[in-house]
């Protein structure tokens, strides 16, 4: 790795500085600010490995090493705080396909899983997938309930996957977990949560028209006529003074 | 009270799931109870054979770390983790025994494993369920619990080859062995012998090559029937399906009419120890073995 | 500086009387502010009504209206390509829906279109970003839908309006809250999965001004499990989708009726023609504009491109006064300052304190007045907390949540907050949460009626880039559900439109022209120009330092 120093020093010396690596180039940045900032700091206009900026829309997935540290460091850039001597990069584009189904015609089982990802069942449970999630999540293990057809069980631990594919880059036996995940929660989803009572009858009420006539009277109102109806509102559920 | 980290393998909650609720009642009324092991996963099955390749043993040593953290949790629980599956059983002993006694390998293995904070101690033991019944339980327990013997019941036990096989997991002696007999006639049940107690299945050539296993399933059959059997019992679940959809498919080409039903040996003692009969989910068997069961008035 | 737990040594004090105050607080119940009091507080103190931080949109059908400085300034600009330049003889895509825009309203839309009877090979969606870099994808806490037997569309009718301030057009109200439940039945249908109790029936918390308990959530990802649930659906139908081609001006016909629109790659820097029978904006909104200077909770691409892009061929704006504040942005660390601090944490329980450790006003108050009563505090009181680089704060409490709903609630319920501060060493089970307003929605935009025809031939809209449904302010769980009801309608009008027996039209960029001659007229000294695409976060030393080369000026 090149350690070439950069000349130009931050021209805010009153904060502390890092000196990270962005592909390779030496850049002193504050110490305060986010991977992401950071790159943005240093000159760069992100196009890819910038989304929703919050955490939530897995773009910024960023693999790093440290100095004198063999590990690879994987993080969401936007989530992150710069620390001195990464060497940093940012995936552009994961290419992990997803299989095409219609949920409408399948069953909640393991060989439903193995139809469409049949890669799962290649899987070593080396646990490098677990490893390299910036969530923290259980990967290897929510694939391993996946192939059992522990349904229930696989949502539970991949429900806070944000789908930033570092898991199915780094697995040696090629699985794209993320997209495994995602048929397991639709499969969840639809066929083995309960489904609430109270949704059908009210939507067969509003196709009915039972609301028709409230709708017109409201719609019908004075300005003044609706505020009086709104301040008349009881509050059944919560605590009011 | 005992209890016992159980690993179930893939197959008990895929295709086997009558084998493996059988198994979890039972081992509640003999006092030694099966507890399912948090966060498991795959054996590696076939991968792990491949005795020069240390990544692909990383899956059973987690195994056996995962479960050694658990015995901790469990009641009165030896360093024991119990399978159901033959073959399960026979990958996790033999990488057990392989890496017990070469540091070398299990050095390796261990510091991949460090980073999920996991290590492996060469402390765990690996047993079939079977071995458990036989050496810890005891027949005389077994047979005290029997409710309703499994009278007119003629047993062929059928023990496939990873029981057996290879030597460092073998249950018992490769060519006498006795396991499934002691256990079925504690039962009550009739045992019938044949010859092909260890002819191969045909195992995975079912995914391509169904010919293999429809010949050797004939076999095996045939001889059971001659030898007078009205059922197969069984301890693997590759086995099972084998013989179950093989003898399925030879009746509907017309080779066969009189078919034996399979069972696992968890079922028989299901029956035997008066459980509901539901558990042992025999509805997605091929052939319906309640058919039988109920001509000898057993459920 | 010494830091305990995430915390700088000089915040604790206060976090001591915060935790002081804790049990006495759990019964406590602050009253609500009447609509007087309502009007009060934001006449003082909500950013919309401060006449200095507003200007006047310069030209065309909203000519006069006053509007965010940031947003005038987007309106006020001269368009990025000259329309002699681009050769529109040459059509790239040609298409019977096209929609613009790939966010929650975006991908809906096709959906419905497909679902309704335009053939994938006649849909086009083109996204500025990646499929999923959207604000919908980072909607927290919850949808509304009144679905209870104790609740009814009329209920939540009401608490529309009047959290909007009976602004909001009628029957885009009736719309929103009767399409409700039909909405979650198809989200189900599909395999989007929601929080359910023990006996199968919705979890549904209450949100800031609504009189009943109608929030559906799924944990505190609602919005990434309901969009990651369409997306999968969408290429499960193999939907075409570009991606990083943001469409940057319409293309109009004669009489001005809308025939497509002109894209431009990202990363070639090549433009492309698109031409359509019908075109749905769903581009959202204007959060990276950071109106008032406020740090924003809305992804990288919110930058009103496509209320510029309407406005532009002549469509009516609405409501672009107004803007939406989130009470709860982070206000520390400084590393996350500005990201949303979700409205289930006040809907589970969780309460707004000052300095002294006291609750300031009712926590579900409507957003644009909870947020005035937090900014009443920061800037008219001494009640505040300031932060080691000066911001100012009031404190969130997290940890009452779980004396009231018991251990173990933040982590299962607001699992992505939990995971946010914990990155930072700060523990919301523990430690309040410090937060200030920050900039979140776009209240008002380009008008349409429930259908989402807009007032230009040939285009729908639909999602946080319309204005008139929430009036002059939103309530939470009503962007997720706007996003589906008017996504769906907009997908169903273009199959409509679709399937009706009309030549698709001529291609011209002739309303540039017009805006050029309207914006010459103006002799505005300091020229811009829009769409600007993305926001600016490059130091200005390094802008300063920006050259083009001679190949890419050709």
């Amino acid at each position: 790795m090149s350690k070439a120093k950069a000349n130009s020093k931050p021209k805010d010396n009153v904060s502390p500085t890092v000196r990270i690596y962005i592909m390779g180039e030496a850049k002193d940045v504050p110490a305060s600010l986010t991977i992401m900032k950071a790159i943005e700091y240093a000159g760069y206009k992100l196009t890819r490995g910038a989304g929703c900026r919050a955490g939530f829309c897995g773009a910024c997935a960023t693999i790093y090493r440290k100095e004198g540290d063999y590990r690879i460091y994987t993080a969401l850039a936007c989530q992150t705080m710069v620390e001195d001597g990464m060497y940093l990069t940012q995936l552009p584009f994961v290419p992990a396909e997803k299989a095409k189904y219609n949920i409408k015609d399948l069953s909640p089982s393991a060989e439903t899983i193995l139809r469409y990802y049949p890669e799962v069942a290649r899987c070593l449970s080396c646990n490098a997938c677990s490893k390299v999630c910036p969530q923290d999540l259980s990967v290897m293990d929510y694939v391993q309930y996946a192939l059992q057809g522990q349904i229930e069980k696989a949502t539970e631990a991949s429900f806070d996957c944000v789908s930033c594919g570092l898991c199915a880059i780094r697995c040696p036996a090629e699985i794209p977990q993320y997209h495994v995940a995602e048929l397991v929660r639709r499969l969840y989803g639809k066929y083995i949560q309960k489904y609430p009572e109270t949704l059908d009858k009210r939507v067969k009420e509003i196709e009915d028209g039972v609301f028709e006539e409230g709708f017109k009277e409201f719609m019908s109102m004075s300005h003044d006529e609706i505020v009086e109806k709104y301040k008349a509102r009881d509050f059944i559920d919560q605590k009011k003074k | 009270m005992v209890q016992y980290s159980y690993f179930p393998g893939c197959n008990l909650k895929t295709n086997a799931k009558g084998f493996e609720k059988s198994a979890l009642a039972v081992s509640k009324q003999l006092d030694a109870e099966l507890v399912e092991m948090p966060n498991w996963n795959c054996c590696g099955t076939v991968h792990t054979l491949a005795s020069d390749n240390l990544m692909k043993r990383i899956a059973p040593t987690r195994i056996l770390s995962r479960s050694s953290k658990h015995v901790e949790i469990l009641e009165n629980s030896p360093k024991e983790v119990v399978t159901l599956c033959s073959m399960c059983n026979s990958t996790l002993k033999v990488v057990n025994k392989d890496i017990k006694n070469d540091e070398s390998k299990l050095e390796p293995i261990n510091f991949q494993l460090e980073v999920d904070e996991e290590e492996y101690q060469k402390d765990m033991e690996v047993k079939h369920f079977l071995e458990i019944l036989r050496d810890s339980v005891g027949y005389e327990k077994i047979e005290k619990s029997v409710k309703k013997p499994l009278k007119g019941l003629k047993v062929f036990c059928y023990y496939g080859c990873m029981l057996l096989h290879p030597d460092e997991a073998k249950i018992d002696d490769e060519e006498m062995p006795a396991v499934l007999e002691d256990l079925s006639e504690s039962l009550g049940a009739e045992i019938i012998f044949s010859p092909l107690f260890k002819h191969c299945c045909g195992s995975y050539h079912i995914v391509d090559q169904e010919d293999i296993v429809n010949t050797q399933v004939q076999k095996i059959i045939q001889s059971a029937k001659q030898n007078g059997a009205n059922a197969v019992v069984v301890a693997c679940p590759l086995c099972a399906y084998n013989l179950d959809a093989q003898q399925k498919s030879m009746e509907k080409q017309g080779l066969d009419k009189e078919l034996l039903p399979i069972f696992y040996f968890t079922q028989l003692m299901a029956i035997a120890m008066g459980e509901a009969s539901n558990i042992n989910h025999f509805e997605e068997h091929h052939i319906n073995p309640e058919k039988l069961l109920k001509k000898l008035k057993l459920i | 500086m010494k830091f305990i737990r995430g915390y700088p040594e000089a915040m604790r004090k206060s976090i001591d009387n915060v935790n002081k105050t804790r049990s006495k607080r759990i019964d406590e119940v602050i009253a609500d502010m009447t609509l007087e009091e309502r009007d009060k507080v934001l006449k003082s103190f909500h950013p919309d009504y401060k006449k200095e931080t507003k200007e006047n949109i310069a030209w065309g059908p909203n000519k006069g209206d006053l509007v965010p400085i940031e947003v005038a300034s987007i309106l006020n600009a001269y368009p990025t390509v000259s329309p002699d330049t681009i050769d529109l003889s040459k059509v790239d895509y040609d298409v019977g829906v096209l929609i613009i825009g790939a966010g929650g309203a975006g991908t809906s839309a096709a959906l419905w279109a497909n679902y309704s009877g335009v053939p994938e090979d006649q849909i086009l969606v083109v996204t500025k970003l990646r499929h999923g870099d959207c604000n919908t994808i980072m909607a927290q806490g919850g949808i509304q839908a009144a679905d209870r037997p104790e609740d009814s569309p009329l209920i939540h009718y009401l608490d529309v309006m009047g959290g909007g301030h009976f602004t909001n057009e009628p029957e885009l109200a009736r719309a929103l809250t009767e399409d409700a439940p039909a909405i979650i039945k198809w989200h189900k249908d599909i395999g989007a999965i929601y929080d359910l109790n023990e006996d199968g029936s919705f979890v549904e918390n209450p949100g800031g001004g609504t009189s009943r308990n109608r929030m559906h959530a799924a944990k505190d990802y609602t919005g990434m499990e309901i969009f990651r649930t369409l997306r999968d659906e969408f290429n499960d139908l193999s939907i075409p989708i570009l991606e990083f081609m943001p469409a940057i001006e319409l293309l109009t016909d004669e009489k001005g009726k809308i025939t497509g629109a002109l894209l431009y790659h990202l990363e070639t820097k090549q433009y492309f023609v698109v031409r359509a029978k019908i075109t749905v904006l769903t581009t959202g909104g204007f959060g990276r504009l950071h109106v008032a200077g406020f740090p924003t909770t809305n992804h990288y691409g919110a930058t009103m491109d496509g209320v510029l892009m309407a406005y532009r061929a002549g469509a009516q704006l609405k409501h672009l006064d107004s803007t939406q504040f989130h009470p709860t942005g982070a206000a520390f660390p400084e590393q996350i300052v500005g990201l949303l601090v979700t409205e289930k944490v006040r809907s589970l329980g969780g309460q707004v304190l000052g300095y002294d450790g006291e609750q300031l006003c009712y926590p579900l108050e409507p957003r644009d007045v909870e947020a005035s009563a937090l900014i009443r505090c920061c800037s008219s009181t001494e009640n505040y907390i300031e932060t080691p680089s000066g911001m100012r704060g009031v404190w969130l409490d997290s940890p009452i949540i779980e004396e009231i709903k018991g251990k173990g609630t933040i982590q299962r319920d607001l699992s992505a907050m939990y995971r946010m501060f914990q990155r930072f060493d700060i523990d919301i089970t523990e430690d309040p949460i410090l937060v200030y307003p920050a900039l979140h929605y776009q209240n008002g935009g380009v008008t349409h009626n429930k259908n989402c025809y807009t007032s230009l031939k040939g285009l729908l809209a639909a999602g946080e880039i319309s204005g008139g449904v929430h009036g002059k302010n939103r309530l939470m769980g009503n962007s997720l559900l706007e996003i589906n009801v008017f996504g769906r309608r907009a997908g169903i009008t273009a199959a409509k439109e679709y399937k009706k027996q009309t030549a698709k039209g001529k291609l011209t960029l002739n309303h540039l022209k017009t805006t050029v001659t309207a914006l010459d007229a103006l002799n505005i000294k300091d020229k811009k120009y829009s769409p600007i695409l993305l926001p600016e976060y490059r130091e200005e030393a390094v802008q300063n330092r920006l050259i083009q080369l001679y190949e890419e000026i050709r």
